[in-house]
């Protein structure tokens, strides 16, 4: 079952707009081509997740949308502005303004508390510090993890990490986070509970989300589910009913053979 | 105005509050790197002291024996000034006056002199062993500059590691935006800090390192030291600020490295590291015949230096040449070390398959570093026993 997007609401540009990009890897000799020719729309509040094998170059979007890597062709838009990949000035300012990543491995900063791991997006990027005090202080709250603010990464649990990973990526409202497999290192429960929390959060603040998952039981919480083969969009589908509806993702997933 | 063009201002703050965090919580690091500089600044300083207080020391003692000799030729009060022509071109004065209620009498150089109040004395005739008591003052300056030298290699050596160890950390913070000018600049205030910390507790060690040094009767050229305690000032703060600048230098590599880090390839690695093919690269042509050829050549003409040059300069060139061959060496035995590895790793694969396979790799993959490693240290040593063996024998000299 193959369905376009949902239409993008009135006046506004999607938050994140890909198209043709190519990204090939040299190893040695040979040239490993990844992404041939990729186009993706997320609109704004939208949450997308990402399905495909093993190097299909998932996690590898990804770098060229958070302007970590940089694309072969193609060009990548967020919130209606293009990517300048030429200049490191404004892949610092898109990724400390317009962004927030979520990675498997939680990478929280070993030698900062929680409540600093949180605050750190917004400590670069400057502002007055009330500020940065209340909001951290009500993201702790919206993941329950205001108990644990003075701890540092290695007193938590997996889980408890990867919600103060979240927590730290939205910190500076960001238009569009990319999460890659934010559920690939933690048990099923806590990966629920994870996403559960990831939901609501971006819902609440109407941030987009691009979600990197191998799982379709985790896939099944965004709003549509993109499957990538062969470095390209190769279908997708449109989530209706809910995280429990994963009839139509294992069809989808049967039908491209992944 | 584009994002390009927007300059991202240097959040020194930010940079300082990380880096009194990172030191905190990687505190061996820290200790090792202000002890290394500590050590380095507190073995300079006090030989600098002691110096100060002992080259008047021997100018006096030189004065005094000078007086005896010569039957009183300069003034017996204090206070009194006379100006000496020292052959028909170099002049110097004499300067005596009372300090803690003894007279001390200096000689400094000057480049004119009045001609109506020159004369002659038998101070100026060279002294018998007044060489190898230079000699030794400079063996024993020296010491100090390889103690100091010993103290660079740890700073290096600490930071080095320190960043190799943080890679993940410094591209998670671009990650989260910070420029690379900015993850720098806490690099930057971590060896601020560690400097200037290192620094003063050097400085401190090193006045009462002095004292006792000469109170123990402990000289840089052998005689006896004056009474009284001058600190060379001038001198002490130029060697702070060397000590900055050796800190400094010790992260300008992990600076660059700041600059050149691949997001990607730290926090997501796909591929091996290429390091190994690049390093097989660097070895290509007739480079490996620089360090034999060096050796040879020095071989050679190493009995005409010995005939030509004093103890103390001909050691001078010898570890000046030691520490050439040392760095030819360590871009020499890296393959010559693979190799061996690789040979060992054979031996013992019958014995240990699993085991050898994975050390023989590991230890190829770092042979680099483990052979700059191995070679810094015993460089280190030798120049120690250089040093001894150089003092030794002119301790002999001045003896005889």
């Amino acid at each position: 079952m193959t369905d376009s997007p949902p239409a993008p609401t009135a006046d506004t540009s999607p938050a994140l707009n890909v198209a043709g990009l190519r990204k090939s890897y040299r190893l040695g000799k040979d040239s490993i081509p990844v992404l041939q020719g990729l186009s993706l729309d997320v609109q704004p509040g939208e949450m997308v997740a990402i399905m495909g094998p093993s190097g299909s170059g998932k996690t590898t979007l990804l770098n060229c949308i958070a302007a970590i890597d940089r694309p072969d062709d193609g060009a990548v838009e967020i919130a209606g502005a293009p990517i300048d990949y030429r200049s490191e000035r404004a892949r610092t300012l898109l990724r400390r303004r317009d962004i927030g990543i979520v990675f498997q491995f939680f990478n929280l900063i070993p030698m900062l508390s929680v409540r600093e791991n949180i605050a750190l997006p917004q400590q670069i990027a400057g502002g007055a510090r009330a500020e940065r005090e209340a909001r951290v202080s009500d993201l702790l709250e919206r993941v329950g993890l205001n108990a644990r603010s003075g701890h540092l990464p290695h007193q938590l649990s997996g889980g408890e990490m990867q919600l103060v990973s979240i927590a730290r990526a939205l910190v500076h409202r960001p238009a569009l986070l990319l999460a890659d497999e934010p559920t690939g290192n933690v048990n099923p429960a806590i990966g629920r509970s994870i996403l559960q929390t990831l939901r609501d959060t971006v819902r609440e603040e109407n941030t987009s989300v691009l979600l990197v998952t191998h799982s379709p039981e985790h896939a099944a919480w965004a709003d549509r589910i993109c499957f990538l083969k062969e470095g390209v969009i190769a279908g997708s589908v449109i989530q209706s009913g809910g995280p429990e509806n994963l009839a139509p993702i294992y069809a989808e997933l049967q039908r491209l053979g992944i | 105005m584009t994002a390009a063009a927007i300059r991202i201002p240097l959040n020194i703050g930010l940079a300082f509050r990380l880096a009194v965090r990172s030191l905190k919580h990687r505190k061996m690091i820290a200790l090792a790197t202000l002890l290394g500089v500590a050590i380095g600044v507190g073995v300079v300083n006090a030989v600098l002291i002691v110096d100060a207080n002992t080259a008047r020391g021997y100018e006096a003692e030189a004065d005094i024996e000078t007086e005896a000799a010569g039957s009183a030729q300069t003034a017996p009060t204090a206070k009194a000034a006379d100006q000496q022509q020292v052959g028909a071109k170099t002049f110097s004065i004499r300067i005596e006056r009372v300090r803690n209620g003894e007279v001390e009498k200096s000689t400094v150089p000057t480049q004119r002199g009045s001609a109506g109040r020159i004369r002659a004395t038998d101070s100026t005739r060279a002294r018998p062993g007044e060489e190898d008591y230079q000699a030794m003052r400079l063996a024993v300056r020296m010491a100090s500059l390889l103690a100091f030298f010993i103290g660079a290699v740890i700073v290096f050596y600490t930071m080095r590691y320190s960043v190799s160890t943080r890679a993940r950390e410094f591209s998670l913070m671009l990650c989260l935006g910070e420029s690379r000018r900015n993850v720098g600049a806490s690099l930057m205030a971590e060896a601020s800090l560690l400097g200037a910390l290192g620094t003063v507790v050097g400085l401190i060690a090193a006045f009462p390192a002095a004292a006792a040094l000469l109170a123990a009767g402990v000289s840089t050229n052998g005689r006896r030291p004056l009474p009284g305690f001058d600190i060379p000032w001038f001198e002490l703060s130029g060697m702070g600020l060397i000590s900055l600048a050796i800190v400094y230098l010790g992260v300008a590599s992990p600076l660059r490295e700041i600059h050149r880090l691949s997001i990607p390839d730290v926090l997501q690695p796909r591929f091996l590291s290429t390091g190994e093919r690049d390093v097989q690269m660097a070895q290509r042509g007739f480079g490996w015949l620089i360090p034999p050829m060096l050796a040879a050549g020095w071989i050679g003409m190493r009995p005409f230096m010995e005939s030509w040059l004093s103890v103390v300069y001909f050691f001078l060139f010898e570890a000046a040449f030691v520490g050439l061959l040392a760095v030819a060496t360590l871009w020499w035995l890296s393959p010559f070390l693979r190799g061996t590895i690789r040979v060992f790793e054979t031996l013992f694969r019958a014995v240990l398959p699993l085991e050898s396979f994975l050390t023989g790799r590991r230890m190829r993959l770092n042979s680099k570093r483990l052979v700059f490693s191995v070679t810094g240290v015993t460089l280190v040593f030798s120049l120690l026993t250089g040093l001894h063996d150089v003092t030794r024998a002119l301790k002999g000299e001045v003896t005889i």
